[in-house]
């Protein structure tokens, strides 16, 4: 008999939790010389960089994760990362590409859908953070989703997510890509769902649409970039804390949502 | 129900795929429908941020709520048509009039006419529609009339539009329907593909309008239009006008019928828009009727033949 599985929600907290302490033993033996920058330059700002822990030997780039050329192997450095180790095997699936990505205090992904994954698809990605701080806010779908150290979470994202490290520390996550197998599908069937919570630029838009003399700062503006950035001080004059990725984001899926209105 | 204030918001897009139809408000202040279709006005605010960024979801109810609080100008006239019959040039010509809306094909008006909400019965559907026509009615530039032209397959939706608005005069337009056949088959309207629109076209089954060849689909669609035209324009006090009588039928017949007195000076600004495709106004107008009807295959003349000529004489003569 074939199990069958439910259809996974956006983002769930898988029942399996590591050591934080731990795995920060193992990232404080990495020396500078392992971090590479990720190859994606134009998606963010600041430093986004990434140590491989298993990838294809002999590939351009160790970070590229979405290759189907050759096979993924364990690399020296997660021999020498006793923790991270315990972690990787006890996922009972195939694993393509193991990194640790390391978003530095300050730095910004910008809005992007990762369209090589997905669980239709058979392959998907699990984030284990490491070291975290308050100040990171990753907004999947424009909801904020927060993972804290030693947890593991499934993602789903084809959807467009977006990552800001406002702290004052770095942010490292452990990224497992996994192929998708009954193990794993129970593993999601058992999460825990999330459904994240609101961005800080909802209530603002309450805001606007309740007050027409606000709607007056904002109406006539029909250049994008002013628009952003009247609507960012707009915002901070009434005691809000979103930046001009979170309207531009809004502005996106508006688009999308305005684009889409006639589907069922 | 709470309403926030709409003052200068518009219900410019209905969603009635949903159990509970969504309202799309847009903040449109005084930007007038100048376009040739509503659609295009709509999507040209679309492109401001302001518009996309901020706009009220709200229920169907919304629509009868503020036009209580907000009414506006009763419908001056309806064009309903057989597509491809100058009814775009009609309503650009009433639009170049100053102080007069012009809503050309709403789709809102489509979603009222075609939502499936459980348990919406004519009452109701009237209700929406009153409210919605007179929120669009609402003058924002000191406007004193509003026009509207409908959707070919509204046709059939006469009876309910009538007992929604009985004091409003309407008008049928026509044409020869080789010409339209042979416009239709080149471009087809979206009634003129089986199940694109979930209107039922009286006299053609589902099922077997799928299996038909596409000019027949045409010519059958075209003749329920013509004949539904036909009929109303006699029981419910329209009148016919034919293709062949633009523009000089929009003074001639139109406006008065209408009850609009123009003077000189209007129905100048109204002939400047005759030297332009209506559609797409970036086109000169080019006289097309001998080029349509010298294009057209043995296939559609003899349809026509047998469908559509017979119904084309009938509305020429009530047109006299």
């Amino acid at each position: 008999m074939v199990a069958s599985y439910p259809i996974p929600p956006k983002a769930a907290r898988l029942p399996l939790r590591f050591d934080p302490a731990a795995l920060q033993a193992d990232l404080a033996t990495l020396g500078t010389g392992e971090w590479l920058a990720h190859f994606n330059t134009g998606f963010f700002s600041g430093d986004w960089s990434g140590a491989a822990l298993r990838a294809v030997a002999g590939s351009g780039n160790a970070m590229y994760a979405d290759t189907h050329q050759g096979e993924f192997a364990d690399t020296a450095l997660l021999q020498q990362c006793k923790h991270l180790r315990e972690v990787v095997e006890s996922f009972q699936c195939p694993l393509r590409s193991v990194r640790l990505l390391r978003l530095t205090a300050g730095s910004n992904i910008r809005e992007h859908r990762d369209y090589d994954l997905g669980y239709d698809a058979g392959e998907v990605r699990v984030h284990v953070p490491v070291i975290t701080n308050p100040g990171v806010e990753f907004i999947l779908d424009g909801k904020r989703i927060t993972m804290n150290e030693g947890e593991c979470w499934y993602l789903d994202l084809n959807l467009p997510h977006r990552v800001r490290n406002r702290g004052e520390s770095d942010r490292v996550h452990l990224v497992i890509d996994c192929q998708l197998n009954d193990w794993l599908r129970g593993m999601i069937a058992r999460a825990t769902p999330d459904d994240g919570c609101e961005c800080d630029f909802e209530p603002f838009r309450r805001l606007v649409l309740s007050e027409p003399a606000i709607q007056e700062e904002l109406v006539a503006i029909t250049d994008r970039r002013t628009f952003l950035n009247h609507t960012v001080e707009l915002g901070r004059k009434h005691g809000f804390d979103f930046l001009e990725d979170d309207v531009d984001a809004a502005l996106q899926a508006a688009r999308r949502n305005w684009m889409e209105r006639w589907i069922a | 129900m709470s309403l926030p204030d709409l003052k200068g918001w518009l219900p410019v897009s209905i969603t009635r795929h949903t159990s509970e139809p969504v309202v799309d408000w847009c903040r449109m202040g005084t930007r007038c429908f100048t376009e040739s279709f509503f659609d295009h006005t709509v999507q040209a605010a679309m492109q401001e941020p302001f518009s996309l960024l901020f706009r009220h979801q709200l229920p169907l109810d919304s629509l009868i709520e503020w036009q209580k609080r907000s009414p506006g100008l009763a419908p001056g006239g309806f064009i309903f048509h057989m597509s491809r019959c100058g009814s775009t040039l009609v309503s650009q010509m009433l639009a170049a009039l100053p102080g007069h809306i012009v809503l050309s094909e709403p789709p809102p008006l489509d979603a009222l006419l075609r939502t499936d909400r459980r348990g919406a019965n004519d009452e109701q559907r009237i209700a929406w529609l009153r409210a919605w026509v007179g929120i669009m009615g609402q003058p924002r530039n000191g406007e004193r009339g509003l026009f509207v032209k409908l959707d070919a397959w509204h046709v059939f939706d006469l009876p309910l539009l009538r007992r929604a608005f009985p004091d409003t005069p309407w008008i049928f337009l026509y044409r020869n329907p080789v010409e339209v056949m042979v416009s239709a088959i080149g471009n087809p309207g979206m009634h003129l593909v089986p199940g694109m629109i979930d209107a039922t076209v009286p006299g053609i089954d589902p099922d077997e309008a799928r299996r038909m060849p596409q000019v027949e689909y045409i010519a059958r669609v075209l003749a329920a239009v013509m004949l539904a035209g036909l009929e109303y324009v006699g029981s419910l006090g329209g009148k016919a006008i034919n293709y062949d009588s633009l523009p000089e039928g929009v003074f001639s017949s139109i406006a008065p019928h209408f009850g609009l007195s123009l003077s000189p000076a209007q129905m100048e600004a109204m002939k400047a828009v005759t030297a332009f495709h209506a559609k797409t106004p970036c086109f000169n107008f080019e006289p097309d009727s001998e080029s349509k009807r010298n294009a057209a295959g043995d296939d559609v003349v003899a349809l026509c033949a047998t469908l559509l000529d017979p119904l084309y004489e009938k509305l020429c003569r009530l047109s006299e």
